[in-house]
């Protein structure tokens, strides 16, 4: 098969939430010597990005997105590992979960999606966790990006105290963190401390992966 | 001019009957910490045990002037009838759902048989005897319940979504347990006195699985509670979350009374889309009713009743932390409202 034939495929079996189909051309993506990032990006990642913007159109459901999902798990299981070794440089770290007190995790699982869909390593810490968990899995996996996600107002101050353990840890500044679900503003993230906050899933993934660059290489040693 | 009871005012205003005036009423959860300390029941004990159960939904009708008495407080009791852990709440917070029991076909097979006098679903069931005995002559008794898909939903955790569209034997099969339980215990609570019933049954947004789905997961249960519910002259609310105007006309298919949306719902819109179902709704439990003042819930309860609303109520549960004089507000623009 041709390298675009296999990208393309990539692409179709996640938008039609084929697991099968995305591993078996995962496979052969690696047996045909594409470069695995590459058919992460152009080929599973669009996939999503297409159901991401189906979604918020209302041609997709949630249905449709969680087989998409699947199927873009499935395909990502068989190339990243492969990603590591070949790409020298290693992936850029997500610590993502809902904040305490939230046990909606569907946007949060999403927002997950996507940025593994950028290349993340998802670390993901759940719904309604505990607000020290962040701080701890931030410093045991020299964390990038810090995701945090609630749907409820009654849920907000414990987005702040999440944001301030950060700073009382000391380690503030080796993360960005970003804030997001349906009642979160872009205002509300400057008013806590985070870096910023973004409309939906696909807006946070792009943020996240130009927002590393900033980060110096060095600051967990 | 004839005058009503508030439970004939009520049940009349809710299948579209002439009445003097708008009930005052709210659909979804009413206990606030005000109430609680008020009336000396507080959560979480008073989703526990039937009397505190019964004298925190009161406390509704005697400080703030709800016209009607309204249990539980919160959704999870069928989820942890069925077995599903809960994580427990506090004063101010609900408990919530946190783990699920039904990964396949043989699980529910397992959770055929069951009691319903077991449980915190016969805590409410008491909860409403005790109302019943006390104000079922005057006042509405309602009752509410998490609607089956949503149950499903708690049961088999987010793989679910995805169940319904590759295993529809499996869906299928979740949805008549979950439906049979729901048609099952609203009778209870109407044994014990409820005279409306409230299905909440906020997963089963058609913003998040769309019509199709909606159409052959859902409506088919709500037809069958409905049409239980219509056989004891029991009104039906069906309260799904979100944005649901392009998922009105499916709501309404399954029969229920009423339809309460949420302040994602513009109700002009709503009222348009309907063609017997009473549109009631719809103030931002949170925007409004708990983080602005009097003057303002009723500038934004006007706005509601000009848009045509069938009954003026919070769009959602209202949140723990509303103060008292906001839900008055509230109150005095139904009581006032002359249709
Ligand atoms: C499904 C749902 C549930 C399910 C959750 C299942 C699950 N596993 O997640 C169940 C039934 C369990 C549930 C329970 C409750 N719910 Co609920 N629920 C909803 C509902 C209908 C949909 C939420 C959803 O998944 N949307 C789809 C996803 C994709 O959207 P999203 O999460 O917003 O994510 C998008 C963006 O926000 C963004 N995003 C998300 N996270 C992040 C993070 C970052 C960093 C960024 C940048 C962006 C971002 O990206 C996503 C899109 O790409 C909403 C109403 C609605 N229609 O929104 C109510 C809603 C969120 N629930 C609400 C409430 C009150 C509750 C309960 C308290 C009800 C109760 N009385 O028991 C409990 C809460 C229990 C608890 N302790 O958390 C309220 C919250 C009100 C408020 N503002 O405070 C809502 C808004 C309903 C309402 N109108 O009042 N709920
Ligand atoms: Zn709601």
């Amino acid at each position: 098969m041709e390298e675009s034939e296999i990208i393309n495929g990539l692409t179709n079996a996640v938008v039609n939430g084929k697991k099968d189909q995305a591993v078996e051309l995962a496979n052969q993506a690696l047996a045909a010597g594409i470069e695995p990032y590459m058919a992460v990006i152009e080929g599973l990642a669009k996939g999503m990005e297409i159901m991401g913007e189906k979604y918020e159109k209302k041609q997709a459901f949630m249905p449709h997105l969680l087989m998409a999902s699947n199927a873009m798990y499935g395909g990502m299981d068989v190339l990243t590992p492969h990603m590591k070794t070949e790409g020298g440089s290693k992936r850029a770290v997500l610590v993502i979960g809902s904040a305490e007190g939230d046990v909606h995790d569907i946007g949060k699982n999403l927002v997950k999606t996507m940025m593994s869909a950028m290349g993340f390593e998802a670390i993901d810490l759940g719904k309604d966790v505990p607000i020290g968990k962040f701080t701890e899995a931030a410093i045991e996996h020299k964390a990038d990006v810090i995701s945090v996600s609630t749907l409820m107002t009654s849920t907000m101050d414990n987005m702040e105290k999440i944001v301030k353990s950060f700073t009382e840890k000391g380690i503030r500044d080796k993360v960005k963190i970003i804030v997001g679900g349906a009642p979160i503003t872009p205002d509300y993230a400057a008013e806590i401390g985070a870096d910023t906050s973004k409309p939906d899933a696909m807006e946070a993934a792009k943020w996240a992966k130009e927002i590393v660059k900033e980060l110096p290489e060095n600051r967990w040693n | 001019m004839v005058t009503y009871t508030p439970k004939e005012r009520l049940a009349r205003a809710l299948t579209g009957k002439d009445v003097d005036r708008m009930p005052a009423v709210s659909f979804t959860q009413t206990a606030t910490v005000e109430q609680m300390e008020a009336c000396g029941a507080s959560w979480p004990e008073a989703n526990e045990d039937a009397q505190k159960m019964a004298t925190l939904a009161e406390a509704g009708h005697k400080q703030v002037g709800f016209e009607a008495v309204r249990v539980p407080f919160d959704i999870t009791a069928e989820a942890e009838f069925f077995g599903c852990q809960i994580k427990p709440g506090t004063k101010e917070q609900q408990p919530s759902v946190v783990g699920h029991v039904v990964k396949d076909m043989s699980d529910i097979e397992k959770l055929r048989e069951y009691d319903l006098n077991q449980g915190r679903v016969s805590v409410v069931c008491d909860a409403i005897r005790i109302l019943a005995d006390k104000y079922g002559k005057e006042l509405p008794i309602m009752g509410s319940m998490l609607g089956p898909f949503s149950l499903a939903q708690h049961m088999n955790g987010d793989d679910w979504f995805m169940a319904i569209m590759t295993d529809e034997a499996f869906g299928m099969a979740l949805m008549d347990l979950t439906t049979e339980f729901n048609i099952a215990y609203a009778k209870k609570m109407a044994e014990n006195g409820a005279d409306t019933m409230v299905i909440i049954d906020p997963t089963a947004s058609a913003q998040l699985i769309g019509d199709e789905f909606y159409e052959k997961f859902v409506v088919p249960a709500h037809k069958k509670i409905a049409d239980a519910m219509r056989e004891l002259g029991v009104t039906t609310v069906l309260h799904i979350c979100g944005d649901t105007t392009s998922g009105l006309e499916l709501m309404e298919s399954s029969g229920v009374d009423a339809i309460s949306v949420d302040q994602n719902v513009d109700v002009a819109t709503a009222v348009g889309k309907v063609d017997k179902a009473v549109i009631v709704g719809n103030l931002d439990p949170v925007n409004v009713l708990w983080n602005k003042d009097p003057e303002l819930v009723k500038a934004a309860s006007q706005k509601v009743l000009d848009a045509g609303v069938g009954v003026l109520a919070p769009g959602c549960g209202i949140v723990s932390k509303t103060p008292t004089k906001n839900l008055q507000a509230m109150v005095e623009m139904a009581k006032s409202h002359k249709y």
